[in-house]
């Protein structure tokens, strides 16, 4: 037998060296796949894919015109034009080069060219137009950042209403705000396979979701009517030298806003110039003011609707009323001795008012607990107390004291004072009257725009009936004794019968202590004709600066749009 | 002797089978030239991908100019049929405002 070679045992030692180094090898790769494969696998996917986000379109908002829908609220691109200092070559050649396509002086921009950073930001809105001209000079170290904007056509005739999208596509203010979730969408998703380079490259493994472009609104004002009401409080306001002003106007049966305007206003498309916030709000919705005697209507709807009194039912006017000690007193201590509740409204009487507060407790001669009671829930039934849920962003909801509070707080509530309400909440508080009782949720939209663009309509909200529909008519015919021979009478036309209340509300001391002497707000609520509303409308002047109460600082702006109503809504003048 | 008993006697009696062998070249020829068309067919498929890719990204491109140029136009017909530009070309039209209206009367 011949011994083992030796060539045989070398063999078998590499033999062996080699399956230990295969199983080595497999052990590590056991170990890399199974054992720490899924780290692996999410880090290699990480490398080789990445996620893009698509935008959704925002969606449009429009007015129905008679020939169809027109945009106030569009799509856009602009530029964010910003530099890298490290390399711009020459800053003194560049700034002017910027300067004369964007209309900035240069010495505005040259310091943005030689700061010590890398990305200085020039201008936040640059236009496509000027963005082609920039990059036609290909100048070093100019960056362009294309993103999505908004373009407002009709500038500061709808801003308080809108608002406007900010540089994050954010809406900001009016309904931009209130509807930003519906306005913009869902942003999409493409999840993808890319390349060394980070390119995306087809694969299966590739997935999409699509963007859901942001539904588009359609608003029930009218251009026209915006237009005529913002001319005419325009000159209410600058004519009787006022801080401000709001007119609205609304159609008392289904609660569409018609028109809605503020002064001073701003244009959306240069929101970045406003340095005064104020005018971003919508003050019509934002703004508390305490309404003064065009709350009298209110009081007087309640105690009509009650039984507690009728448009006949007397008291004896002595141009004062104490409660609890306090004086209560007529405007300008006007005493008329025995009145009606005609008079009451038409000559707008403190001391009728509280009458009425004092009949709905049940003992004429002071006011109880259980009339502060009543007069509170018809209060709570007119709206007021809580927000309108109009959809405008930044609505606040009127105050309204409790029952429990003292007798003179509610005396004074009578008349429109130590209540406080928003303009829109004034108006749709009134505007149950003139729809026969029945109290309609004000709105500004009107539907929005299915896929194909159609409108899906937005049904008129009723709230609730508030008052009977005979006490309605009660109250709205003392309303038109005050355009027939009361505050009113700037506004009376011939041929149409209008039921209104001035108000000339004290404004409260920001310290709490009292009144401020001399500022005053100016109101005028409104609706026409007085036995068919067609329209109803708020007029309030902030702060004039002339003498005279509202009958000379709001109601001549509420004639001149009113006579335009007649002629939009074609309401021929009775032959009366 | 007739010539069909004369074919008969020169008529073969064994055949011959026909052998087809492959060695390892062939073998690996073979497997080489199915390698090379299976790789034309892959590549023929990646260069019509790529060529669908490139025309996807143009449509895409397309669209996107399309829609940014719908947008411009209409800014641009919003902007013609804004109030003030109404105002603007009424005014120089020399329109003026009514003042009052009639009403027929129906009988």
């Amino acid at each position: 037998m011949l011994p083992k070679s030796r060539p045989s045992l070398r063999l078998f030692g590499v033999a062996i060296v080699f399956a230990i180094l295969w199983l080595l090898a497999v052990g590590k790769l056991f170990y890399v796949q199974a054992i720490q494969g899924k780290e692996y696998a999410s880090k290699a996917i990480q490398q080789q894919s990445r996620k893009f986000d698509i935008p959704a379109q925002r969606g449009l908002v429009y007015i129905k015109e008679s020939d169809g829908l027109y945009p106030i609220a569009l799509n856009t691109e602009v530029y964010n034009l910003a530099v890298d200092p490290k390399f711009v070559k020459d800053p003194g050649k560049t700034s002017d080069e910027i300067s004369k396509i964007i209309n900035t002086p240069s010495d505005q921009i040259i310091d943005k060219l030689t700061a010590n950073t890398r990305y200085a930001e020039i201008n936040k809105a640059v236009s496509s137009e000027q963005a082609d001209k920039l990059k036609s000079l290909s100048l070093p170290g100019v960056i362009l950042q294309k993103r999505a904007s908004r373009y407002y056509p009709e500038a500061d005739l709808f801003s308080q209403v809108l608002g406007y999208v900010n540089d994050d596509g954010e809406g900001q203010y009016g309904l931009e705000q209130f509807a930003n979730s519906d306005l913009s969408g869902t942003t999409g998703r493409y999840n993808t396979v890319t390349d060394a380079l980070g390119v995306p490259i087809n694969s299966a493994e590739n997935t999409l979701i699509d963007p859901k472009d942001g539904k588009s609104y359609v608003l029930t004002l009218d251009r026209g009517l915006q237009q005529v009401a913002s001319d005419a409080l325009k000159a209410a306001v600058d004519g009787n030298k006022a801080e401000s002003g709001s007119i609205i106007i609304m159609d008392p049966s289904t609660g569409a806003i018609k028109a809605m305007v503020n002064y001073p206003s701003y244009d959306p498309n240069n929101f970045r110039n406003v340095t005064d916030y104020k005018l971003f709000s919508n003050s019509s919705v934002s703004s508390l003011f305490e309404p003064g005697s065009g709350f009298k209507t209110i009081t007087m709807a309640s105690g009509l609707d009650a039984g507690k009194v009728k448009p006949e039912t007397t008291y004896n006017d002595t141009g004062e009323v104490v409660i609890s000690g306090k004086t209560i007193k007529n405007a300008e201590n006007h005493k008329f001795g025995i009145q009606n509740m005609t008079d009451v409204i038409q000559k707008s009487l403190n001391t009728g008012v509280v009458f009425v507060l004092e009949q709905l407790g049940g003992n004429p001669k002071e006011i109880t607990a259980a009339g502060k009671q009543l007069f509170y829930e018809y209060l709570k039934k007119f709206g007021l107390g809580k927000v309108t849920g109009i959809e405008q962003a930044g609505e606040v909801s009127s105050q309204i004291k409790p029952p429990t509070t003292y007798d003179v707080d509610y005396a004074n509530m009578t008349f429109g004072q130590g209540i406080s309400v928003n303009s829109v909440q004034m108006l749709s508080a009134v505007s149950a009257i003139a729809n026969k009782g029945v109290l309609v949720k004000p709105t500004i939209v009107a539907g929005t725009l299915d896929n194909n663009g159609d409108l899906i309509p937005n049904k008129p909200e009723v709230v609730r009936s508030v008052i009977s529909s005979d006490a309605a008519s009660k109250i709205t015919q003392m309303m038109t004794q005050v355009v027939e021979h009361g505050s009113g009478w700037m506004t009376r036309m011939k041929g149409y019968s209008i039921a209104g209340k001035t108000g000339t509300a004290q404004v409260p001391r920001a310290d709490g202590l009292g009144y401020e002497a001399n500022k005053n707000i100016g109101s005028f609520i409104g609706f026409a004709p007085a036995d068919n509303p067609k329209f109803i409308m708020f007029v309030r002047i902030d702060y004039p600066k002339v003498d005279g109460f509202a009958e000379v600082t709001a109601v001549p702006a509420f004639s001149t749009v009113a006579k335009e109503l007649f002629k939009y809504y074609q309401v021929p003048p009775s032959g009366n | 002797m007739t010539s069909a008993t004369a074919l008969r006697r020169n008529q073969n009696i064994t055949r011959n089978k026909l052998s087809f062998q492959t060695g390892p070249f062939s073998v690996g020829l073979l497997l080489l030239g199915f390698v090379i068309v299976l790789s034309l067919l892959y590549l023929n498929q990646i260069t019509k991908t790529s060529v669908f890719n490139y025309k996807i990204s143009n449509l895409q491109n397309t669209q996107a100019n399309l829609t940014t140029e719908k947008q411009k136009l209409q800014i641009e017909a919003a902007r013609v049929q804004s109030l003030a530009q109404a105002k603007a070309n009424a005014t120089s039209a020399g329109l003026i405002k009514t003042d009052t209206v009639s009403y027929a009367t129906a009988h």
